[in-house]
């Protein structure tokens, strides 16, 4: 059975699901996604970033500039690390539909 | 450079060289961005320290070193458990604790508690080691307890040791639930927790039955104190076995074929 990712590592993995981000470009979606109640420091985040790294779940690009014409390393989620965020996410939706067969949630419209 | 970040230079100070310069230029930035978005408030700070105090010590043991250190502290927290274990053991036989705790050391203790499990679940969060610092934050606490010499605290700091005990054996990082297949726990390790638990029934029953008989007129406080030895020596026979069962695992070598797979 597939190791659950940790929420801050989650969230990371779909902060660049969809594009390439530098580390404070995480930061800001990521509290942006949860309303500010996610905050991830300087540490935790490269530290984070560092440990998926080293599984192979995201890669590092050569440093580019950003909006702001500063010079910012970015991620990218690799192949292993949308699985880890599929498989997750499935985790997460399948506890959801639990919750809805228990009428804990709304049924989703159009759905019997 | 503003004060502010001169300070958090100095923090970063604490994490391993190799991951400082690899991050130490992105991590200033993002600190300096916070700081233009949030201002340098209290509340900032705390954070700040918060961040990095806990990702400091995730970010330690994952490296090389670290790795070295983790197989050795496992293979030292083996032998704290055998040791903790006989020491609990022999405690539990000879001399329990036969002072019935009072309510002050109860709420004292229970407030320790609530505090340690607090935060853990403030880390769990976001830290997958948290088990195992919140082990370590147990074991601090113990022995700074035991180094102040802070007598009305001394119970405290017991539990405290055989917490942090438990919570870094079982903690993710050092991986030893995961690693022990407990279907490959050699017999020897099988034969001494039966063994334990053979030996330490007799002890038990002598133990209750002495205490019980001979404080019987005391509010039944034999029955209670012995409860503690009871206690006591469960401990110590659950200590003991853990501990050589961990040793072992940690000498298997694993590109050996087991016995299974031997036959």
């Amino acid at each position: 059975m597939p190791e659950t990712p940790t929420p801050a590592v989650f969230h990371i993995l779909l902060s660049l699901a969809d594009q390439e981000r530098h580390g404070y470009g995480i930061m800001q979606d990521v509290l942006e996604r949860t309303n500010n109640q996610l905050r991830l420091g300087p540490g935790t985040l490269y530290g984070t970033i560092k440990r998926m790294l080293e599984a192979g779940q995201i890669e590092e690009l050569p440093e580019r500039e950003d909006e702001n014409n500063q010079r910012r390393r970015y991620y990218k989620i690799t192949n292993a690390g949308k699985k880890t965020a599929r498989t997750e996410a499935e985790r997460l939706e399948h506890l959801v539909n639990i919750a809805r067969s228990k009428k804990l949630l709304p049924q989703l419209k159009g759905v019997r | 450079m503003n004060l502010e970040t001169k300070i958090y230079q100095v923090l970063l100070k604490l994490y391993p060289r190799d991951f400082r310069e690899h991050y130490n230029q992105e991590m200033t930035r993002v600190f300096q961005e916070n700081l233009a978005g949030e201002g340098s408030s209290f509340g900032f700070w705390v954070r700040t320290f918060w961040d990095v105090i806990s990702s400091v010590f995730e970010v330690q043991v994952n490296t090389k070193r670290g790795k070295l250190m983790r197989t050795a502290l496992v293979r030292f927290g083996a032998v704290c458990g055998v040791a903790l274990g006989f020491y609990f053991t022999w405690i539990g036989v000879t001399s329990p604790l036969f002072t019935t705790p009072s309510w002050i050391e109860f709420v004292v203790v229970t407030a320790c508690f609530v505090f340690l499990f607090l935060g853990y679940a403030l880390l769990r969060n976001t830290r997958p080691h948290a088990l195992e610092i919140t082990g370590y934050a147990a074991l601090v606490t113990s022995l700074a307890i035991n180094i102040l010499q802070l007598e009305s605290l001394q119970k405290v700091g017991q539990w405290f040791y055989v917490f942090s005990f438990l919570a870094l054996v079982f903690g993710r990082s050092l991986g030893v639930s995961k690693r022990i297949n407990w279907h490959k726990i050699p017999l020897e390790a099988k034969a001494l927790m039966l063994l334990t638990a053979s030996s330490a029934v007799p002890l038990i029953l002598l133990q209750t039955f002495h205490l019980s008989w001979s404080n019987v007129n005391q509010n039944f406080q034999g029955m209670y104190t012995a409860f503690f030895a009871l206690i006591q020596i469960g401990t110590g026979g659950i200590f003991i076995a853990l501990g050589w069962a961990i040793w072992s695992v940690a000498n298997q070598n694993p590109d050996r074929p087991s016995r299974a797979q031997s036959a």
